[in-house]
């Protein structure tokens, strides 16, 4: 039987929706505009973080309103418990995105010798775990959510290369040791957005299967 | 201008008395305007300085702990409390469409045909389904019977139950079940054409998916009717109202949006109430 506030449950689900649109945008955004030296794009990428902030407080809003006065139970109190989580997440990687425009900013339009080692696959890979955390969310895909959050690590070992690498070509060009250093921030914004996206990943699974995989399902141990 | 007092814990809260200028523009637009209402049962005061007004096409939820009032306030609307011997408004009064409801010139057959009302438990007619809706016209002279079909319908299909009784209208309404009987009782009051319709705790007697049922027929009737609801259910009061008004020992304790209430109550008491911390 379909209640008269369900249209609230809709509006939260597209407004999560959209906010994944811009996320996802901004992000890939940011990564062209640092692969680019593209400082406009940068600028627009900055330009768009405060929607993606207002829409988590919109969020948040309705779904502390939706539980105030539905009282939700069973899959409905998950869907809007999971709504703040997933937003929450989505707000950090687009604060990440932004960040990684405010680095382009830095750079300008001079960039260092031999400069982005990893940046381009592990810039691959992070859009495409926010890209499957996000389809698993629209999807209602419990397989992919859980199969997502093991995969951050080859992320994590990307960054860990780009990491070792800009050291050692700091040492090598020091003149260039400030852009480096950016360009070691922008690769842990990228890792950092992989783990949201596992995080979002685990939040669907619980979603959609009230089971609990954090910290490796400690709680349905 | 809001007034603030300071609570025994230190808490600066506002209260619901608004400026003179305030409460003449809320009680120009309002459909019930009840103003500086003392009621008596006897020598007990029921309720003390009510000050409220309500507006068309709203709903509005009394909520509050057993005997603070809500229902004698609710019975005052259709002055229900006349067939009371020893009850008595000693000050005040209410005004529904700018009529002083409790003065002399005041036809309460009139006045009970605008304002509606739905009990706690459901008390058909032991008549058939179709005679529980058309009796109240044919008391008033309508004979008729394609306007007497044609309000059945309206009203059985307003009140969301036309597809699951049309086949049998002349079959008796006590048959039914009591989700069914209830929003019968619904289409009934419908039939003489409110404006207003209360409702005295109306599913309390219900299952879950009975209320849910009447809890949505509420938020289609609101778009054509003025609906005052008692009830004990604050999840009922939340979902279906759009202010909530909370009574504690025959005083409104808080009036406001169903959302403040809920999320954000000024009143201490208010909040202790909805959280079931009372006592």
């Amino acid at each position: 039987m379909k209640r008269f506030f369900d249209d609230e449950i809709k509006d939260l689900r597209s407004k999560i929706i959209l906010m994944g649109d811009k996320v996802t945008e901004m992000t890939n955004e940011a990564i062209t505009a640092l692969i680019e030296g593209n400082v406009d794009l940068a600028k627009k990428v900055i330009g768009t973080d405060d929607e993606v902030d207002n829409l988590e407080v919109e969020i948040d809003n309705d779904a502390v309103r939706y539980i105030s006065l539905r009282a939700p139970v069973a899959k409905d109190v998950r869907i809007v418990t999971i709504c703040m989580k997933i937003s929450n997440n989505l707000e950090r990687i687009g604060d990440e995105a932004t960040s990684i425009a405010k680095r382009v900013l830095k750079l300008g339009r001079q960039k260092p010798p031999n400069s982005f080692l990893e940046l381009g696959i592990l810039s691959e890979l992070a859009v495409k775990a926010l890209r499957l955390s996000l389809e698993s969310y629209i999807e209602g895909d419990a397989i992919l959510a859980k199969d997502l959050p093991g995969q951050d690590k080859e992320l994590d070992r990307l960054h860990r290369k780009n990491y070792d690498g800009f050291t050692e070509l700091i040492s090598q060009n020091s003149e260039f040791s400030a852009q480096f250093v950016e360009l070691i921030l922008a690769s842990k914004s990228l890792e950092r957005i992989g783990d949201h996206a596992s995080n979002i990943a685990v939040e669907v699974y619980y979603l959609l299967e009230a089971k609990d995989l954090r910290h490796h399902g400690i709680a349905d141990k | 201008m809001t007034k603030t007092k300071e609570e025994p814990t230190g808490r600066k809260v506002e209260t619901n008395n608004m400026s003179n200028s305030k409460q003449e523009a809320a009680a120009s637009s309002s459909l019930i305007q009840i103003k500086d209402l003392d009621f008596f049962y006897g020598s007990k005061q029921a309720l003390f300085n009510i000050n409220l007004n309500m507006l068309e096409k709203e709903v509005t939820a009394f909520i509050g702990p057993s005997g603070c009032g809500k229902s004698t306030l609710l019975r005052c609307f259709n002055r229900m409390n006349d067939l009371v011997d020893i009850a008595r408004i000693e000050n005040g009064t209410i005004h529904i469409h700018g009529h002083d409801i409790n003065s002399e010139e005041i036809d309460i057959i009139e006045l009970r045909k605008k304002v509606g009302m739905v009990f706690q438990k459901s008390n058909p007619f032991p008549k058939s389904i179709y005679e529980n809706i058309a009796y109240g016209l044919k008391i008033q002279g309508v004979k008729d019977k394609q306007i007497l079909d044609e309000v059945v319908e309206k009203c059985l299909r307003g009140a969301a139950l036309w597809e699951e009784v049309k086949d049998r209208l002349s079959e008796n309404a006590l048959g039914m079940s009591g989700g069914q009987q209830q929003r019968l009782c619904i289409a009934r009051t419908m039939a003489v054409s409110p404006n207003i319709i209360l409702m005295d705790e109306p599913c309390s007697a219900l299952d879950p998916i009975a209320t849910a049922k009447v809890e949505e027929l509420i938020h289609e009737l609101k778009t054509k009717y003025t609906i005052v609801i008692v009830t004990h259910n604050m999840q009922q009061a939340a979902r279906v109202s759009d202010k909530t008004a909370f009574f504690y020992m025959g005083k409104l304790i808080e009036l406001g949006k169903t959302d403040d209430i809920f999320m954000n109550p000024k009143q201490s008491q208010t909040e202790a109430y909805i959280s079931g911390k009372f006592g």
